[in-house]
């Protein structure tokens, strides 16, 4: 999506977090969880349905506050960025809520 | 006597339940006739069926899911063949002087030709995907297909003031489910939930006798449209059913060159007769298309629901939320897994208990029948109601 730039670098740690609520939310083996990768985008390479998506957004609210607001992210997003929408893109935008 | 032109795109699921309601107004002394590709629609249809032709306009095979495939479905489909058809569209009506025109609501070509010549039209629902609005929550994505609408309106020449959304008619929308799969949305009263209007369609040859009725019997089906990413499905489906060979004869349908070396305990065939079949069914295992759950629970039949895209994954969440059949991901779901699912609608009686509620639900719902009659009063009403809606247009 066009907020998220090449050069812009991912957090590690948050990075392994997410992918952790990643496999919560799908329940999925860990070698589904070894193909999470920044670049993987949600719906087209990871396979995420709505309802999943839904419980994602519940649980990255309950980790980091009323400021990660999921369904508000997405709401701004037109449909080519929610087709492109990545894990690194949802990262970056975690850690832009959080920051300061 | 009324005359009812039905547009519809070529595609199964979609003349199916049109069929259905079709059938209900000849029997009721009606005249129908028919607008789309005749390649397509001719052997759904019959040979003695009434079709305007539109050509036919080859369009690339679905692919994707989610909002990829919203995005196919609509740039390469709905909207190249509103655009390649109204001609045609606009023809038939003039030719066939309709009193009421049925629009699907993936053709949007039919409301706008119907509005052009003031003729009442209903939207035929046959998929739950415009009326849960699944996409409420992302208003830029249904900004989107508003403007695509709105273009497709304006392009055919009517101006953008009156512009109504051709998906929703504002006489009549027949929707082919049920309350139950449309979760808690509210509707207008004009919106009526008939159910799915079953036809007597054609029907192909099975042989009853394959069945073995010592085994429950569970039918494999992907539907019409999935080619693309069946085979791999199918695979995990032969493993999850292969331990269960003792208790459970699987029905695949598949083209048999798909499946080379199936296990004992599946028959694949290249197509079933649904409604005959139906009866004898214990489950089945479906992407969740609506006219495939449909007609499961119109026979109280419980159902594995691997949803791949449209509007799949919402009738799969609410055939699970009603108790009447299982979720799981059709991309990732693994041979274990649809074994348990299989294993607990098969087991679980709450499960048959919950379709048979459902199916109450659809016999009262009415299906082509109850159609048929909205259709009625809107062909005795309608042209009235548009007449006074110009008139008023005029004097303000």
């Amino acid at each position: 999506m066009a907020d998220s730039c090449p050069g812009e670098s991912t957090d590690p740690r948050l990075f392994t977090d997410i992918a952790g609520m990643l496999l919560d939310t799908t329940g999925e083996s860990a070698e589904w969880a070894s193909g999470i990768s920044p670049n993987a985008r949600l719906e087209g390479d990871l396979r995420m349905e709505s309802v999943e998506l839904v419980a994602l957004g519940e649980s990255l609210r309950d980790r980091y506050g009323d400021r990660v607001d999921l369904p508000a992210f997405v709401a701004g997003l037109d449909l080519d960025g929610l087709i492109g929408l990545t894990v690194g893109d949802l990262v970056s935008y975690v850690a832009r809520q959080t920051a300061a | 006597m009324s005359r009812f032109l039905f547009v519809v795109p070529p595609l199964v699921g979609h003349v199916n339940p049109a069929l259905g309601i079709a059938q209900a107004l000849a029997r009721n002394g009606h005249e129908v006739a028919w607008t789309g590709s005749e390649l397509s629609l001719r052997p759904l249809l019959g040979a003695d069926a009434t079709v305007f032709p539109t050509g036919t306009r080859l369009h690339r095979p679905q692919a994707d899911c989610g909002l990829a495939a919203l995005k196919s479905l609509w740039t390469r489909f709905v909207v190249p063949f509103a655009r390649f058809t109204l001609p045609a569209v606009d023809k038939a009506v003039v030719a066939y002087e309709p009193d009421v025109v049925v629009v699907d609501q993936h053709t949007p070509t039919g409301a706008a030709v119907a509005h052009r010549h003031g003729l009442p039209w209903a939207t035929l629902a046959c998929s739950t995907i415009e009326l849960a609005r699944p996409y409420r929550g992302l208003p830029k994505v249904e900004a989107w297909m508003r403007d695509l609408l709105l273009t497709l309106w304006t392009d055919a020449g009517l101006p953008e003031a009156d512009w109504h959304d051709q998906r929703f008619s504002p006489h009549l929308v027949l929707a082919c489910a049920i309350r139950e799969l449309l979760g808690d949305n509210t509707f207008p009263d004009h919106v009526k939930l008939i159910g799915p209007p079953l036809a007597d369609r054609p029907g192909r040859d099975f042989d009853l006798g394959l069945l073995d009725l010592n085994r429950r019997r569970v039918l494999v089906s992907t539907g019409t449209l999935a080619d693309d990413v069946a085979d791999g499905f199918h695979a995990r489906v032969l493993r999850a059913l292969e331990p269960l060979a003792d208790r459970v004869q699987a029905i695949l349908v598949a083209p048999p060159e798909a499946v080379p070396a199936p296990p004992p305990n599946v028959l694949v065939v290249p197509s079933v007769p649904m409604l005959r079949l139906l009866p004898h069914l214990d489950a089945v295992v479906s992407h969740g298309g609506l006219g495939t759950v449909n007609e499961a629970l119109a026979h109280g039949v419980p159902l594995v629901v691997a949803p791949i895209r449209h509007d799949q994954p919402i009738n799969a969440a609410r055939v699970a939320s009603a108790g009447a059949g299982v979720r799981v991901s059709f991309a990732r779901v693994g041979p274990d897994a649809l074994r348990d699912a299989i294993s607990t609608v098969l087991d679980d009686p709450s499960y048959r208990a919950a379709a048979a509620r459902l199916r109450d639900s659809i016999t009262a719902a009415g299906g082509a029948t109850v159609a048929a009659r909205h259709l009625e009063r809107l062909a005795r009403n309608g042209s009235d109601r548009v007449s006074a809606a110009v008139r008023q247009r005029g004097n303000g």
